[in-house]
């Protein structure tokens, strides 16, 4: 039996499925990775030009009573989406219950950013504390193509390691916090992104690799020491 | 039995002239397209390269133009051969031809003088666009002017840092004055990490535990550009980009006694 040929339209019509269904396809894997993942809904904590926050130790405070899929996680709660009004001064107060990390990169023991560029511990004022005291960062910064600039650099000072639990929050004992307090002011409407940069995770590039690790795990994962702040 | 458009260069008897036709046609097609393509690469290119600060970004701007402008002939010279070969020489069988009775092309031989001067022709291109960037680059990554501006750049996860040791500042936003060259040392805290100022031509890797050192370049223009990171180290490796602002001496100097910061450490005016 003679063999026949398919039409040459045929690899042509072909072709373009396969193209059109690459592309497609490219386009919906772009869609559903944009964004950073996990990203709670803001709370009524969180949104407002009065922002309280709390960072804890684990996660038993806010990611349910099981502590989430990682309990172990240090996190700041309610949520890490934060919602503030634009063209307004937001004050934030931030209730500080873990213990301290050396930082790193000692830029970030210092208060930037703020009105005044200074915070207030407990009600005293300071504009920067020892790099081996801080328990986290509060760190604001921009990403490219928003057109308001926001840098704001708050550290964290930690609780003393031998501070007797006095707190129970969802079941659980924690020290009695560090409270501080900060203003900054936004501008235009605005997404900006907000993290911890004190290494308060789990090792991520390798155990020991120079010493300079543990920004893995809860410091690279929004909702725990990572989120977004709306300016609208 | 075929019955395409017309019989392939050099099968039957009267190829000849038709053959010359071919070429001529072909030819002319790939002068057009070329001067297209040179013009649009010398009129397009200016406009979607950034801007360039220093003499060495300007340098790679001028690069980028003139490899693409060689690389149109070729590039045309290949697809005009070959489209108008696929439409030209196409084969019509009338329809229920078995595939055994089509013809084959003729087999194609270039002569000696055709590989010769295709080799030829292509080295002198590819030694030209060699030397152009061995000497063209050269100069700019063995300057060493004297009292450069040194910046220590520090990298982690996901924000740059910027510090200068001989003034006593640290900053998150890099300033650098108009004028003076500048040498960045880069380093990461954590992961690799890809530092790069498009519109000064510097780009350095981050290593962590190492201190990478950049050519010394001279920003020459003032305004607002930006550094990012162009290896992918995480989560928000989108998001680690830092503001870089180039400012008169004069700015520069009051910009670090304004963060605390000393001029007379190092000087910066030269």
């Amino acid at each position: 039996m003679p063999e026949t040929r398919r039409p040459p339209l045929f690899g042509a019509v072909v072709a373009l499925v396969v193209i059109l269904l690459v592309f497609f396809g490219a386009l919906e894997g772009v869609r559903a990775l944009s964004g950073l993942g996990y990203e709670p809904a803001a709370t009524s904590a969180t949104t407002g030009p009065n922002i309280s926050l709390g960072v804890f130790p684990d996660s038993y405070a806010c990611h349910g009573s099981g502590g989430g899929p990682h309990p172990e996680w240090v996190t700041y709660c309610p949520s890490t989406s934060i919602k503030v009004p634009a063209y307004s001064t937001i004050t934030v107060t931030i209730r500080q219950y873990d213990t301290s990390t050396t930082l790193h990169n000692y830029y970030f023991s210092q208060v930037s950013g703020t009105v005044g560029n200074v915070m207030y511990v407990n009600g005293k004022p300071l504009r920067r504390i020892s790099p081996d005291a801080l328990g986290h960062t509060f760190t604001i910064q921009t990403p490219p193509g928003v057109k308001s600039q926001l840098f704001v650099n708050v550290p964290l000072a930690g609780v003393s390691s031998s501070a007797p639990n006095a707190v129970t929050i969802n079941g659980h004992q924690y020290p009695q916090p560090n409270v501080i307090v900060f203003k900054f002011r936004t501008g235009a409407p605005g997404q900006y992104v907000w993290k911890c940069y004190v290494p308060c995770g789990t090792g991520l590039a390798g155990e020991g690799l120079y010493g300079q690790n543990n920004f893995g795990g809860p410091m690279a994962t929004t909702g725990y020491m990572a989120g977004t702040l709306t300016v609208t | 039995m075929s019955t395409g458009t017309s019989p392939a260069p050099g099968a039957g008897t009267s190829a000849g002239p038709e053959r010359v036709s071919h070429i001529r046609r072909v030819l002319i097609l790939w002068i057009v397209l070329s001067v297209i393509g040179v013009a649009a690469t010398v009129i397009l290119f200016p406009l979607i390269n950034p801007t360039a600060a220093s003499a060495v970004s300007s340098f790679a701007n001028t690069t980028n133009v003139v490899f693409t402008a060689l690389a149109m002939p070729v590039v045309m010279f290949v697809l005009s051969f070959v489209f108008y070969s696929l439409y030209t020489f196409r084969e019509k069988p009338a329809p229920g031809t078995p595939a055994e009775e089509l013809p084959d092309g003729p087999n194609l031989q270039a002569s000696p003088r055709q590989q010769v001067a295709w080799l030829v022709i292509t080295a002198v291109l590819a030694f030209t666009l060699v030397a152009w960037g061995m000497f063209g680059f050269y100069k700019q990554t063995t300057d060493n002017p004297p009292n450069p501006l040194v910046v220590n750049v520090v990298g982690q996860q996901w924000l740059w840092t910027f510090n200068y040791p001989a003034q006593g500042v640290t900053s998150s936003v890099l300033y650098l004055p108009a004028g003076r060259p500048v040498k960045f040392r880069v380093t990461s805290k954590d992961v690799l990490h890809g530092f790069v100022i498009d519109a000064l031509g510097v780009a350095m890797d981050a290593n962590p535990g190492w201190w990478s050192v950049a050519p010394i370049v001279t920003p020459t223009r003032i305004g607002s550009y930006y550094a990012h990171c162009v290896e992918l180290c995480g989560l928000y490796h989108t998001y680690m980009w830092s503001k870089v602002k180039v400012v008169s001496r004069a700015n520069f100097a009051a910009w670090v006694t304004a963060n605390g910061g000393h001029t007379n450490g190092g000087s910066t005016s030269s």
